[in-house]
């Protein structure tokens, strides 16, 4: 099961770093999963961000691609989880569903590091929030969440690679 | 590789908890690596890494409790890597040898996955001549094994 031990590590991690009740110091988590790329394109990551602005946590994850002809293609924001004690379960299940894929980490800052401590703005807490709120309003909503993302500019290869 | 992934992580939290050139400190990595037990109540790896200089020691030791009788066995240390560069991939090796057979982790603080000990002048005497005898060079025979007295610091 080393599934479940890479998850363990990762949620040991976000509590020794992190931690939660950060709404004021906008203190996150980033891991930056590298997926083998699929439809020839270059490369694949998976940025997943850790964020507890009181006793929830926030598990979201967001698709981030080089494709064939070297465009950088940013994917839609999604929600894993917000909850105090199952957004343990969600990152282990995202280890779980892309466990044949998954090839190594990526952090933002430092090319050896398995992951970064951000530090979110204003907007991005707020995005947070909103698409959260967004979930759960009714009719229950169906697609993805269409404001623009302030995450997008994050990133791997933000501004290093021609926006698609 | 999900595999890769976790043993990436165990040499950087090694580099950067631990790090190179303690034979002073005696500072070392300890993970205990929980396994199907098969018959027996408890199995577990003791893995060890211990830099006394550039060079990174990946030691295992295994921890048997048999199931009727409550037995504790600690077997032979085994050297896995003593080098400076590659001791991630002799890590990396030790997980996908037994991907199959991991359960969890099972470390001395319950609170941690892994744990930074400090090896005593005994423990660190014995993996200087345990690697001498590995290598032929045979001055006294080897002594008993200090590190299974830490294994009893493993709840049953």
């Amino acid at each position: 099961m080393v599934e479940w031990m890479l998850s363990n590590v990762v949620c040991h991690e976000f509590e020794k770093a992190v931690g939660k009740g950060q709404y004021e110091t906008g203190k996150a988590m980033h891991i930056g999963f590298h997926l083998n790329p699929k439809n020839d394109d270059q490369y694949h990551v998976v940025n997943m961000y850790l964020f507890a602005p009181g006793n929830y946590v926030f598990v979201v994850s967001q698709d981030e691609r080089i494709n064939a002809v070297g465009d950088h293609v940013v994917g839609k924001m999604q929600v894993l989880c917000y909850h105090d004690s199952c957004w343990r379960d969600s990152i282990q299940r995202f280890i779980f569903e892309n466990q044949g894929t998954l090839s190594r980490f990526s952090a933002f800052a430092n090319l050896s590091d398995w992951y970064d401590v951000l530090t979110l703005t204003e907007d991005e807490k707020k995005f947070l929030r909103r698409i959260e709120d967004w979930k759960h309003s009714l009719p229950y909503p169906t697609g993805n969440f269409l404001e623009s993302n302030p995450f997008d500019k994050r990133g791997i290869w933000a501004g290093k690679a021609r926006e698609a | 590789m999900v595999q890769n992934m976790l043993a990436k992580i165990i040499a950087q939290e090694f580099d950067s908890l631990v790090g190179k050139f303690q034979h002073q400190t005696g500072k070392a990595m300890h993970i205990g690596f929980r396994m199907d037990p098969g018959r027996d109540r408890l199995h577990v790896i003791h893995m060890y890494l211990y830099a006394p200089l550039n060079y990174v020691y990946v030691l295992t030791q295994s921890e048997r409790v048999e199931q009727a009788t409550g037995k504790r066995t600690m077997g032979d240390m085994e050297v896995l890597c003593y080098h400076d560069l590659i001791f991630p991939g002799a890590v990396k090796e030790f997980i996908c040898d037994n991907n199959e057979a991991f359960e969890s982790f099972e470390s001395f603080d319950p609170g941690k996955w892994r744990d930074v000990i400090v090896l005593t002048e005994e423990e660190r005497d014995y993996i200087t001549r345990m690697d001498q005898d590995r290598k032929g060079i045979r001055i006294a025979p080897l002594p008993a094994n200090p590190f299974n007295k830490r294994g009893e610091q493993v709840a049953i």
